[in-house]
């Protein structure tokens, strides 16, 4: 989480043998880069949420003496007591052990698809920028078109080609938010470009791809990265649609998005079974927009 | 005399747009000999710096910038070049040390990396060897705690440092040119004597010719052996540097002269040249210098007919202008003079 500085520490080309002997220097940006987030109480608090999310999906069998997957009937559509603390679903199952669980799908997904979208679509972005003339024509024509549809219905198109299941979801959910990313990363690239530092290494004789790998992309990746975060709760969004379509995560894998598609059928009858998963993707579509936010104002104030 | 190491020939440029054409370079002919330091001096916008860039490839190539001429380099053509082949002349044979430090350095790589990636760019070196190159050349350029200042990034360097890292990565291939686009604009005075310095120790040790881009004509005195004065695109005066100083034969130059502060002389009162530099979409027809000239006063061949470069005497090789009437020039007093004639 500490973005971009991170980011350029840990490029191979940095990594010199010397330690890193910045001692006079005003203050170490990561340093200021961490204050400035920490005193934003909203992201903080996304944090926080996001933080408890992922703990309760990592332990949730030492958290939960419930198996997620077992069906009980004589116990179904319970309400919210010491045994089950937020009920039973329609099959007897545990409805905070399905939460848990359910974490580990959800919340790997969302940030695996956005994963995808940015290492497909930064390189193609960062080249389009950088080239310009008829590349650039030919790219952001391809990226239109996949624009003009909105992220959900690319993503369904996907799935109806590559089926149902975990691994094409999140292909899917990645595909449908990567239009952007070439966007972005084709924006930065074109002021990039106009710098002196890279006129600088043209003329000292690099060539195009090596000023892409070396000055274009570290220099890209600070808006990368909080697009990237505030792009999570997006690839979240789709993959629990998908799910609720029952095109996503397959019963009985407890995914938050399927979880709410196999409640749909009870709403009258047990609203409390879906309001639970419900609340669960609200939550975690918020902590990651909240941090995203603030990881915004950390990184750079003039984005604002 | 031997051949000269990189020779223009007619270089032209000139910058289109819907509306108009800009002719920022306008026919330029000029040498550099092995080992030469060349100072060229001028206003913004004389062209000085579009010479250099187009001679070396770097503007860019586009419909709307046309270069034209010859620009060779131990023979070789640069204009007819494939970018591939440009690319390995930039940097290993010559290098332009750029205008402004405070931009040029990337500022999320360290200066140390950026060093290694303009050596790597034409030598096989292991990452060690890099370094200790880097290091070495930090030393050369006068930056203290080398090894340290190394592993920095460039936030941490002040804006002389940050000079001398650039001229550290422009003679980092050993370029037998070293072109350096005013290296001392952006910095502080004190810092400037001091950048100089390095740059001749730089120059001294790779044995390259330098270019000396600069509107300052104390540090072509102090560092050029050899001068080219142009105005509007064109060069109007070269020599050496003494013959220029001396009995510069240009009403150009000599008004360059007089607009140099003299401290606290009152015998020379300080002269601008009256007007403006032309606009290159319309420069002035005949001599680009006329509608400011002293000397001119008027007379049609000046606003008629473009004066072309020529020797000023047969006992001073080298010394050319472009003046039909520099026989008439005797020295700055006498611009002064004419000058005030003129104002009055």
């Amino acid at each position: 989480m500490t973005g971009m500085t991170s980011a350029t520490q840990q490029d191979p080309a940095a990594g010199a043998p010397a330690p890193m002997a910045d001692d006079d220097a005003p203050a170490a940006p990561q340093d200021r880069f961490l204050r400035r987030f920490v005193s934003n109480r909203a992201a903080t608090a996304g944090a926080i949420v996001l933080a408890i999310l992922i703990v309760m999906a990592l332990a949730a069998p030492w958290l939960s003496s419930w198996d997620p997957t077992l069906q009980d009937l004589s116990q179904a559509f319970q309400k919210p007591s010491a045994a089950h603390w937020l009920g039973t679903d329609n099959l007897g199952r545990d409805v905070l052990a399905r939460i848990m669980y359910g974490g580990r799908y959800t919340l790997l997904i969302g940030v695996i698809a956005v994963a995808i979208a940015a290492a497909i679509g930064v390189p193609i972005g960062l080249i389009s920028g950088y080239y310009g003339a008829s590349v650039d024509m030919v790219i952001q024509r391809g990226a239109d078109i996949l624009l003009s549809f909105n992220a959900f219905l690319l993503a369904l198109i996907l799935v109806a080609v590559l089926g149902v299941g975990m691994q094409s979801v999140t292909i899917a959910a990645g595909i449908g938010v990567m239009p952007q990313f070439i966007r972005i990363a084709r924006a930065e690239a074109l002021s990039i470009r106009e710098t002196d530092y890279v006129a600088a290494a043209v003329n000292f004789g690099s060539g195009s791809g090596r000023i892409i790998l070396r000055h274009v992309l570290p220099n890209a990746l600070t808006p990368v990265i909080v697009y990237a975060t505030l792009n999570i709760g997006t690839t979240i969004l789709v993959a629990a649609g998908l799910g609720f379509l029952g095109l996503g995560v397959q019963p009985p894998t407890p995914e938050w998005g399927s979880m709410l598609g196999e409640a749909r059928s009870y709403i009258f009858h047990a609203p409390m079974q879906m309001t639970f998963p419900g609340l669960a993707i609200f939550l975690a579509v918020l902590s990651f927009n909240l941090m995203g936010d603030g990881l915004r104002d950390a990184l750079d104030p003039e984005l604002r | 005399m031997t051949d000269p190491l990189l020779s223009i020939r007619n270089l032209k440029v000139e910058f289109r747009s819907r509306m108009s054409t800009v002719q920022a370079v306008g026919g330029v002919d000029l040498d550099i000999y092995p080992g030469e330091t060349v100072g060229i001096v001028g206003e913004s916008g004389s062209g000085k710096s579009v010479t250099m860039l187009a001679a070396m490839g770097l503007l860019p190539r586009t419909a709307r910038v046309a270069v034209s001429g010859q620009v060779l380099l131990r023979g070789q053509d640069l204009l007819q070049m494939r970018p591939r082949q440009l690319r390995q002349i930039r940097g290993r044979d010559m290098a332009l040390i750029p205008q402004d430090p405070m931009t040029c350095l990337d500022p999320v790589l360290r200066v140390g990396v950026q060093l290694r990636e303009a050596l790597r760019v034409h030598q096989r070196l292991t990452r060690k060897q890099a370094r200790a190159r880097g290091i070495e050349l930090l030393r050369t350029v006068g930056i203290p705690e080398p090894e340290k200042r190394h592993d920095q990034f460039p936030h941490a360097y002040s804006g002389g440092m940050r000079q001398r890292a650039m001229i550290a990565m422009g003679i980092a291939n050993d370029p037998a040119l070293l072109i350096a686009d005013e290296p001392t604009t952006a910095l502080d005075v004190t810092v400037q004597a001091q950048i100089m310095d390095v740059l001749r120790q730089a120059q001294q040790q790779t044995q390259a010719c330098l270019a000396l881009i600069t509107h300052d004509l104390g540090l072509i005195a102090e560092m050029a052996d050899r001068v080219v004065v142009m105005y509007a695109g064109c060069i109007v005066e070269s020599g050496d540097v003494h013959t220029i100083f001396k009995r510069p034969r240009h009403p150009y130059t000599v008004g360059l002269m007089a607009s140099l502060p003299q401290g606290g002389d009152e015998r020379h009162p300080l002269v601008p040249i009256p007007g403006n530099p032309p606009d290159l979409g319309a420069i002035p027809g005949g001599c680009p210098f006329h509608p400011r000239c002293a000397l001119a006063q008027g007379r049609e061949r000046c606003s008629n007919e473009l004066p072309l470069l020529r020797d000023v005497s047969a006992a001073d090789a080298g010394h050319r202008s472009a003046c039909h009437y520099f026989e008439e020039i005797h020295g700055s007093g006498q611009w002064s003079r004419l000058a005030q004639e003129q104002a009055s």
